[in-house]
Formats: C-alpha cells, sequence, structure tokens
C-alpha cells in the first residue's frame, strides 16, 4: 500500500474519530460570550468563586459577606453604546432561564442590603460592593460604557440569559434582543 | 428707552456669560462630555490624606474638575495618570482638580495613587455617603462645577486628559 494512500486512510480515520468524540472545552477554559456591531458591545463573563473571593477579600470584606457571596453566581457584563442613539439598559426587562426554562430573579440591592445589615457590613464595604454592580436602569449615552456584575443564585447547570435593549430618548426606538446561551456559572475567567 | 450706565454693565455681564455658555456647542464638546442643566451642585464637605478639609461650597470663584475614583476600578487606573499629566498646568488657575476617592481607606488611596498619579492628593469619601449624594453614573465619574456652584458638564466614564480636545476643553473653561 503506497505511504500517500495510507496517510489518507489515517486522516480519513481522524475524522471519523472526531465525529464520535467530539473536543470537550474544559471547564475552566474561558468561555467567550460577546457581541459587537457598528452600534453596541456586549460581553458577559462569569467570574469563578475564587476570583469573587479575592477581589472582595482584597477590599477588606468581612468573612461572612465572602461566604454570602461566593455561593452565588457572578455575571459580569460590560457593554458600550456606539450609536447616537440613546440605548437603555433596564434589568427589569432581561430575562435569566434555567436549563429548563424556568426565570431566574436576580439579587437586587435592596436583597444585599438586607444581607448587609444583618451581617453588619460596614458602609464602605456596602458602598463598594453596589458600585460594582450593574446599574438596574441606565440611559447610555454615545460613547458610554458600562460594567458591573449580575447576581444570581447559584446554577449547577448552563443557563440562558436574554438582553433586550429598547433605543431612542424615549425608548420608542428599535428594541435589540441578544440571547446568550450556555453560560456556566463561574467557569469563565474575567476579563481583566 | 435709556437704559443706566449699570444697566449698561448688567447686559455686558450677561452677555459675556452668555458667550461662555454658547462657546461649549453641544456639538463641539469632546466624546463623552455631556452638558447639565445649571442646578446647583449638592454640598461636599471633606478631608484629604493631609486632614485638610475641603468645603465645595468656599470655592465659589473657582471651576472645579471634581473626579469620583476608586482603586478597584479599571478605566480608573487608566485615567488617573492622564489626570496628573495635565495638573501642572491648571495650578494657579481658576481650575481646580479636586479627586474624590468612595468608599476606601486611607493606606489604600495612599498606595494606589503612589504608584498610579504620585503627585495627586485626594479627598477621602471614606463611608461612601456622599459619592451616594452625587450620584455619578458610575466610577470613574467627573463633574464640572462652575464658578457660581453650579453643574455644567458631566463626564461619562474614564477620558483621556492629556489629549487635545480634551485639554482644549479645560482650557477655554478658564479663557
Amino acid at each position: 500500500m503506497g505511504k500517500y494512500y495510507k496517510g489518507f486512510l489515517t486522516a480519513v480515520g481522524i475524522v471519523i474519530y472526531g465525529l464520535f468524540n467530539p473536543v470537550v472545552v474544559l471547564a475552566d477554559s474561558p468561555v467567550a460570550l460577546n457581541y459587537e456591531d457598528d452600534h453596541l458591545l456586549v460581553w458577559l463573563r462569569t467570574p469563578s468563586p475564587d476570583q469573587i473571593t479575592g477581589f472582595y477579600q482584597g477590599r477588606g470584606f468581612n468573612q461572612a459577606s465572602i461566604d454570602i457571596l461566593r455561593q452565588n453566581c457572578f455575571i459580569s457584563v460590560h457593554m458600550k453604546n456606539k450609536s447616537r442613539d440613546v440605548l437603555w439598559l433596564d434589568l427589569n426587562e432581561w430575562q435569566i432561564l434555567d436549563h429548563s426554562g424556568k426565570l431566574i430573579r436576580r439579587f437586587r440591592r435592596e436583597d444585599w442590603k438586607m444581607y448587609w445589615e444583618k451581617i453588619g457590613l460596614i458602609l464602605a464595604h456596602q458602598s463598594t460592593f453596589s458600585w460594582t454592580q450593574l446599574p438596574a436602569v441606565r440611559d447610555l449615552r454615545y460613547d458610554e460604557t458600562v460594567g458591573g456584575n449580575l447576581v444570581i443564585p447559584w446554577q449547577d447547570k448552563p443557563f440562558k440569559l436574554i438582553a433586550i435593549f429598547r433605543t431612542g430618548a424615549d425608548k420608542s426606538g428599535p428594541e435589540r434582543k441578544f440571547v446568550f446561551e450556555n453560560i456556566k456559572c463561574g467557569s469563565a475567567l474575567s476579563a481583566e | 428707552m435709556r437704559i443706566s450706565s449699570v444697566g449698561r454693565i448688567i447686559i455686558v455681564c450677561l452677555m459675556t456669560v452668555m458667550v461662555q455658555v454658547s462657546a461649549f456647542a453641544v456639538d463641539s464638546l469632546p466624546k463623552g462630555i455631556l452638558q447639565l442643566d445649571g442646578r446647583e451642585a449638592p454640598s461636599l464637605v471633606l478631608q484629604d490624606i493631609d486632614q485638610q478639609t475641603f468645603d465645595l461650597s468656599k470655592s465659589k470663584g473657582n471651576w472645579i474638575f471634581l473626579h469620583f475614583w476608586a482603586s478597584w476600578c479599571g478605566p480608573c487606573r487608566k485615567e488617573m495618570p492622564t489626570i496628573q499629566a495635565i495638573a501642572p498646568e491648571f495650578e494657579d488657575t481658576r481650575l481646580k482638580i479636586v479627586l474624590v476617592n468612595t468608599a476606601e481607606d486611607e493606606d489604600t488611596i495612599f498606595s494606589f495613587l503612589g504608584i498610579v498619579a504620585p503627585e495627586l492628593n485626594s479627598l477621602m469619601d471614606s463611608d461612601g455617603l456622599v459619592t451616594e449624594r452625587w450620584q455619578p453614573r458610575g466610577i470613574p465619574a467627573t463633574f464640572i462645577i462652575d464658578p457660581r456652584s453650579r453643574l455644567r458638564f458631566m463626564v461619562l466614564g474614564g477620558r483621556p486628559w492629556n489629549e487635545a480636545e480634551y485639554l482644549d476643553f479645560l482650557r477655554r473653561l478658564i479663557q
């Protein structure tokens, strides 16, 4: 059998093998969840519990607060309005769905306020935490960026995020909708 | 109707103010700078790293570049050196650069500025309540306050202050 024919059979063998044995993405590999066009840039990351711990512990947060934070799922969101039209970020219009399609409720500022008061987190740390959260509502102007965390209860299985943005100063412009699928808690490296 | 000399002086002063405001036609503003409605600035009384007190209400007569920042914020780390770069130009002018750190301790502030902008001082909003009252759109954020303590401009996010269009914008304030 000629060597080229043997090489051909080997290549075919590899392809057939690959069809039945898809490459497995390692759980701790970064999962890029990005979208960008001429009008908008959006990306998501899901930092790991250790990354969250490192960040807030580095800022002196007490252990009780770290224990609360690391048991939940952080979704870091960054976006930039590249258009001259106002782009509305309104988390009340976003939907986060678990693997079965059920709505997942995100933690709101009042929830955190309640936790922090219960464990006696000092005002400075409450303030810092608050500023690291994604604003609930924001009218993004031209060239404005916004970023921050969105926090949900930990999900063992992948979930979906549907992000809706209204446009125009009075929100009457075309709606923009993005669906990010197969998001895993704590599986992605932070962008920074 | 005859206008008295006092009236003439008042008219000239009003026209001067109008010229100054119109010099910043909205579409001539650098990217990321928004004109505000001129409402009165909230109060601000804080101490700096050297325990010196700054009271915004005592700064009337000057333009104030009021900048909110924190060490954990990436864009702050990028922007702060540009503020340090322009600070010497405005040192003895009617534009005062005032930094406000949000909710961090003195050691953190000192360590950060020591590396990123060693020539700058900062006010300390230790519990974050002053920042809360000012409601910046995020951190970093800059407000430009006029000599009558009115909010004139808001700057979205971090900006490269040592670049020509931003530096010229600040220079025009005090011309």
